[in-house]
């Protein structure tokens, strides 16, 4: 399943932990695959944790993953495949092709 | 206004700024951006700071209790040191303990930082979005690489484009139509600045960083980061932020509509040699990032 991180203000109840919330010490104040309630949001916003990575089931399209591409293409239309630069676009093209699922 | 000429970049990628009209000629725009009336003047505790450093009997607390005075400041500085997005994983809780954690240097970097900023119209506040993101991935690289002074290229990542935050904030209008027809034209912003105002963003910021007694470890990346190959020293520092600049508009994370990235000087690729193996370990590193930073808002930025 594919992660994302993003900042406590934004989860919702029903996200699910992609990883363990925790605090600045580390100490683990929800473990992993956990579900999110308002309730859980709101204890964990008191205990300082300001961002989480949740599961992302969101399913890429084949129309995102050409739109995705696409622009790459463009924003590389001036950089040579085998130049520095070259190899990270190489890089991306195969990460972004095929989005873990 | 009529604009029919349509501009060209000649066989030397020159561009030919033949009939655009920005409502701005370039003297009035650069005095604009040299006369910086819409920011708050911040050299006096710049200086004093600077002062404080050079003296003896001066310690690192006497110094933080100094900006300390400054409880806005303090605040914002501390806000963003803290902030999930900078990337300092221990909570910083007095000014002097960032004094300890981060150097003299990247401390006054920040205070540019949060002083400037939260002047930038919130219509550019992706640009705030792109420095941060550059700021994490100038950490990133670093550590891949193992160079020195992490917490202070962070910083140089963070300020690399104050030239462009500037602008927006003096002749926000003009500027703001340069960028469009930069994105028009797909011709790399430091290059269209240049044929449109004379001068680049780049420039801007390394003239500002001289008026605010910043460091020429911030200084020089900042003012060389689309010209790597004619900075004289701390060659690796701009390489670092060129990288970083470029990693992070490669993954979406660009501050202007998608304008294209150009090849990196050779220089660049001496100064900081990446395997496959550690490109792959920063996109790892950075990808994540930069998502998570689509989800701050202007109340986040300054
Ligand atoms: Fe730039
Ligand atoms: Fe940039």
């Amino acid at each position: 399943m594919p992660q994302k991180a993003l900042p406590l203000s934004m989860a919702q109840a029903g996200m699910v932990l992609a990883k363990p919330a925790c605090n600045d010490k580390g100490m683990v104040l929800c473990k992993e695959g956990t579900e999110l309630t308002e309730n859980l949001i709101e204890r964990l916003g008191r205990f300082g944790i300001d961002m989480i990575t949740i599961e992302d089931d969101h399913e890429v399209t084949p129309d995102e993953i050409a739109a995705r591409l696409g622009a790459l293409e463009r924003r590389f239309a001036q950089v040579a495949p085998e130049s520095y630069l070259g190899r990270l676009k190489g890089l991306l093209i195969e990460r972004w092709s095929n989005p873990p699922s | 206004m009529t604009q029919n000429a349509a501009p060209n970049l000649s066989p030397a990628g020159e561009f030919d700024a033949t009939g655009i009209d920005l409502g701005l000629d370039k003297a009035e725009f650069r005095r604009r951006v040299e006369n910086l009336s819409n920011l708050p003047t911040l050299p006096h505790l710049m200086d004093t700071m600077s002062q404080m450093i050079a003296d003896p009997n001066s310690s690192m607390s006497d110094i933080g209790d100094e900006i300390a005075k400054d409880q806005v400041l303090t605040s914002k500085i501390l806000r963003l040191v803290n902030s999930a997005f900078y990337g300092f994983n221990r909570p910083i809780s007095t000014v002097t303990h960032a004094l300890i954690l981060l150097g003299y240097d990247a401390v006054k970097g920040l205070i540019v930082s949060t002083s400037v900023f939260e002047y930038l119209p919130e219509a550019a506040y992706s640009l705030w979005r792109h420095s941060l993101g550059v700021s994490q991935a100038c950490r990133a690289v670093t550590r891949v690489i193992d160079a020195p002074d992490e917490e202070e290229m962070a910083v140089a990542g963070l300020l690399h484009d104050l030239g462009k935050v500037v602008m927006h904030i003096e002749a926000s209008q003009p500027y703001a139509k340069l960028i469009e027809i930069a994105a028009a034209h797909q011709t790399p912003l430091w290059k269209m600045e240049r044929a449109l105002v004379g001068f680049d963003h780049a420039e801007i910021g390394l003239w500002l960083c001289e008026e605010w007694a910043l460091p020429e470890k911030l200084a020089v990346p900042i003012g060389y980061h689309h010209k790597a190959q004619i900075a004289r020293q701390h060659r690796q520092r701009v390489s670092i932020v060129a990288v970083a600049d470029a990693l992070v508009r490669a993954m979406e994370g660009g501050a202007e509509a998608d304008l294209p990235l150009e090849e990196l000087p050779p220089c660049v690729e001496e100064d900081v040699p990446l395997t496959e193996m550690q490109l792959r370990r920063l996109i790892d590193a950075i990808e994540p990032e930069i998502a998570a930073l689509r989800y701050l808002t202007p109340d986040d930025m300054g």
